[in-house]
């Protein structure tokens, strides 16, 4: 079984060009010859398929566990919410245990422990899945549902999803490419976690600089190889003194990306900035970077 | 003129991360500390990757209060009582992935980063082998802006999961300041994404502003945002930054806005000083206050003012 | 027959002020009321009140375990208020703070209390560990 290689692109600060440049990368391996996935794994607000101007398909729900209690089995001995460390089953003396969904962990603790398997699990949604597809590349987009709050239960269902694709269908894929969300909770971790190679997307501003500097923490934590891009590098004129700066701090760099115009326009046109047939000016600053960048990341993934 | 307004609790929030949350509350702030009328006490809650501290440092380093929360728990596996049956791998105590198994030393090992801290393997072990202990969840920061108000903000250990928790933390704290019960209102900078630390942010507010911009994932994630404050009840209002940007998408969400007819606060249109400002880490009202965006912003916080006095 | 717990500070009892946070309270004072009189007056310690986590739902055991079937509070967080609702038990709200528990009872039996029907603080709002000083 041949597995895919796994990149993930992230960066701590939001609005740094992650998802463009997820996207562009995975288009560049598309270009190359190479089979890819693309898991937009930002599912709060999942925007792969809007760069991609692509349809979501074959929807599917994500559930969580919540308890239910079979009245008729329950001997009301509070086992349940005696163990429950959220306390999430709300226990009156010889009453039947009322679950509070709300402060519910999902850890089935009760379940496993209940003396006459008076718990059944009653699945709630909390999201969905999505495939979709353009330009030759497949997708796989996590969605958390409006008011949900436990988005890395997505995340896990999305690479449990992977794992199946692994393991099924051999060497349906040669390059992953995991898009975060921004920041540096669970959901990213998780991603981060089953990375072969991390990108973090920056940007020349000191906002910028904190929130790499938290994001690299987190991916030194789990153990990751990473290098960053700094995007929209020529804003302000700072790119010289940033790159300097990174280099300074032992942070290698995959490479940078000027501000372009056109970049902003393939973005708003939902087509990406590398896909042949748009026809971009292969002269634009942005696309000799993003040529630059493609060639530095074959060389470190050994692809 | 202004409006006397008492006690609000509003938040920031975009869904979309990078549209201008830090930017803007940091010049409102600003703003509202010139206006003598009004006091505030400023929040950033994004506490997985805070950043308002670096526009609106403390007067005195020295004056800055470092609390340790311990709202995350964590297992622990005591060797000395494994008796090595391997239940807990076998029979999956563990939901979260977080048990594995050594097989060179024939004992558990807990994966520290994706424990939750549910309490199930302590339960479950026969031997009791394992224990639940809270650990450093994250770290409070309290002090006296350089500009004037108190700001308050949270930052996570990495690896905790209690994002929410810390959230809810920051909140709390500013209700123990002094400056709390004369205060007119509590402005928060809020987290990207919907999910648990924007929950967490929004909860119990009496406004939100809701910021955005003409793009694709823009539009997108200002709609996702606006449904899941719809489920709290929240009277919110919409900003659009770089508001004259040339899109597809500035007709799409102009369309959205008529048909919605959600509260516009205002627009600011693409204005280099912003950058520049943060750049200065200097909120752009007082870098630039002739800016078109300075000019924009003040108008935001005129009609901002009106709204809350309405409440 | 109606039985009401109110959130209280110290010791409780029909002089002591309403705490105004439920899940936090040093004490909850249930008082019994029969034919439109009291006729029983208890506290109880809340154990709760220390708790990092799920306090509104330890709270609200506290509550059931002693058969009130309804409180009066002041601030009220979602899961108390979600764990009162589950136990079908009523919620009054208090016109005003520093109220003692007898001038409560007394709004109660005149029927000049709100019910309310869900929380109104945002989760975690009373998270000092039980250590509040009176306002």
């Amino acid at each position: 079984m041949k597995k895919p290689k796994i990149i993930c692109v992230t960066g701590g600060k939001g609005g740094t060009g992650k998802t463009m440049v997820a996207v562009n990368l995975a288009i560049m391996f598309k270009n190359r010859g190479l089979k890819v996935l693309l898991i937009d794994g930002d599912v709060e607000n999942p925007n792969t398929y809007l760069l991609l101007n692509s349809k979501l398909e074959n929807k599917t729900e994500v559930h969580y566990f919540l308890p239910k209690i079979v009245e008729d089995k329950c001997n009301k001995c509070g086992l349940c919410a005696e163990n429950c460390a959220t306390h999430a089953l709300l226990h009156i003396k010889d009453s039947i245990p009322i679950p509070i969904s709300t402060v519910c962990s999902g850890c089935k603790l009760c379940y496993k422990i209940c003396p006459t398997n008076a718990i059944e699990a009653d699945l709630k949604v909390i999201g969905w899945i999505y495939t979709s597809s353009a330009f030759n590349i497949d997708l796989l987009v996590g969605e958390l549902k409006p008011s949900e709050a436990r988005s890395a239960i997505i995340v896990k269902a999305l690479m449990e999803k992977l794992d199946k694709i692994t393991i099924t269908e051999d060497n349906k894929y040669n390059v992953v490419i995991l898009d975060t969300a921004p920041g540096t909770h669970c959901d990213v971790e998780e991603l981060i976690s089953q990375a072969d190679l991390v990108i973090t997307v920056t940007e020349p501003t000191r906002f910028g600089k904190l929130d790499l500097i938290r994001i690299i923490e987190l991916i030194n934590l789990l153990k990751k190889e990473y290098k960053a891009i700094v995007n929209r590098s020529s804003l302000l004129g700072y790119k010289d003194k940033f790159l300097l700066d990174l280099e300074e701090n032992s942070i290698d760099i995959l490479g940078d990306i000027p501000l372009d115009e056109d970049i902003v326009r393939s973005y708003c046109q939902g087509i990406p900035l590398m896909e042949n047939s748009r026809k971009s000016d292969k002269n634009g600053a942005g696309y000799e970077s993003f040529n630059q960048i493609f060639e530095n990341l074959m060389e470190w993934g050994d692809l | 003129m202004t409006y006397k307004v008492k006690r609000k609790k509003i938040a920031v929030i975009s869904g979309k991360g990078g549209v201008g949350k830090t930017s803007l509350v940091a010049s409102l702030a600003s703003i509202t500390d010139k206006d003598t009328d009004n006091k505030i006490i400023v929040l950033d809650c994004d506490v997985d990757a805070p950043n308002l501290a670096l526009i609106l440092p403390p007067k005195s380093e020295k004056d800055v209060t470092i609390t340790n929360t311990y709202t995350t728990k964590k297992a622990r596996f005591l060797d000395e009582k494994c008796v090595q049956c391997k239940q807990c791998y076998d029979d999956h105590f563990c939901e979260f992935s977080a048990l594995k198994w050594d097989e060179n030393n024939n004992i558990p090992i807990i994966d520290y980063l994706a424990c939750e801290g549910c309490g199930a393997c302590k339960v479950l072990c026969p031997e009791a082998a394992f224990e639940i202990n809270p650990v450093k969840s994250g770290e409070i920061l309290s002090y006296m802006a350089n500009i004037g108000f108190p700001l308050i903000y949270g930052k996570t250990q990495l690896g905790s999961t209690t994002s929410g928790l810390l959230v809810s933390e920051v909140k709390e704290r500013s209700t123990e300041l002094k400056e709390f019960d004369n205060t007119n209102f509590v402005l928060i900078d809020g987290p990207p994404g919907i999910g648990c630390p924007v929950i967490a942010t929004v909860s119990g507010l009496d406004y939100i502003i809701a910021i955005t911009e003409p793009t694709p994932s823009g539009l997108h994630d200002l709609q996702r945002a606006i449904e899941m404050v719809n489920q709290f009840n929240i009277p919110f209002g919409i900003v659009i930054n770089k508001a004259d940007l040339k899109s597809a998408s500035q007709k799409q969400l102009n369309k959205y806005i008529k048909k919605s007819n959600y509260e516009i606060l205002g627009r600011i249109n693409f204005d280099l000083s912003i950058p520049e400002a943060m750049s200065y880490a200097k909120p752009v009202v007082d870098y630039a206050p002739e800016s078109v965006a300075s000019q924009a912003i003040k108008k935001i916080y005129t009609k901002l003012m009106h709204v809350l006095s309405e409440l | 027959m109606i039985k009401i717990a109110i959130p209280t500070y110290g010791s409780g009892g029909l002089n002591e002020v309403m705490n105004r946070r439920f899940g936090r309270c040093d004490t909850f004072t249930f008082v019994t009321i029969e034919n439109n009189h009291i006729s029983e007056v208890k506290s109880v310690e809340n154990h709760a009140r220390g708790e990092s986590g799920g306090v509104g739902i330890q709270a609200t055991q506290i509550v059931g375990n002693h058969k009130a079937n309804e409180v009066i509070v002041d601030f009220l967080g979602p899961n108390a208020a979600d764990s009162l609702n589950a136990l079908k038990i009523k919620i009054y709200h208090t016109p005003s703070v520093e109220l003692t528990v007898k001038e409560l009872i007394d709004l109660r039996l005149s029927e000049k209390l709100q019910l309310m029907t869900s929380g109104n603080v945002g989760a975690h709002q009373g998270m000092k560990q039980g250590k509040e000083s009176r306002r």
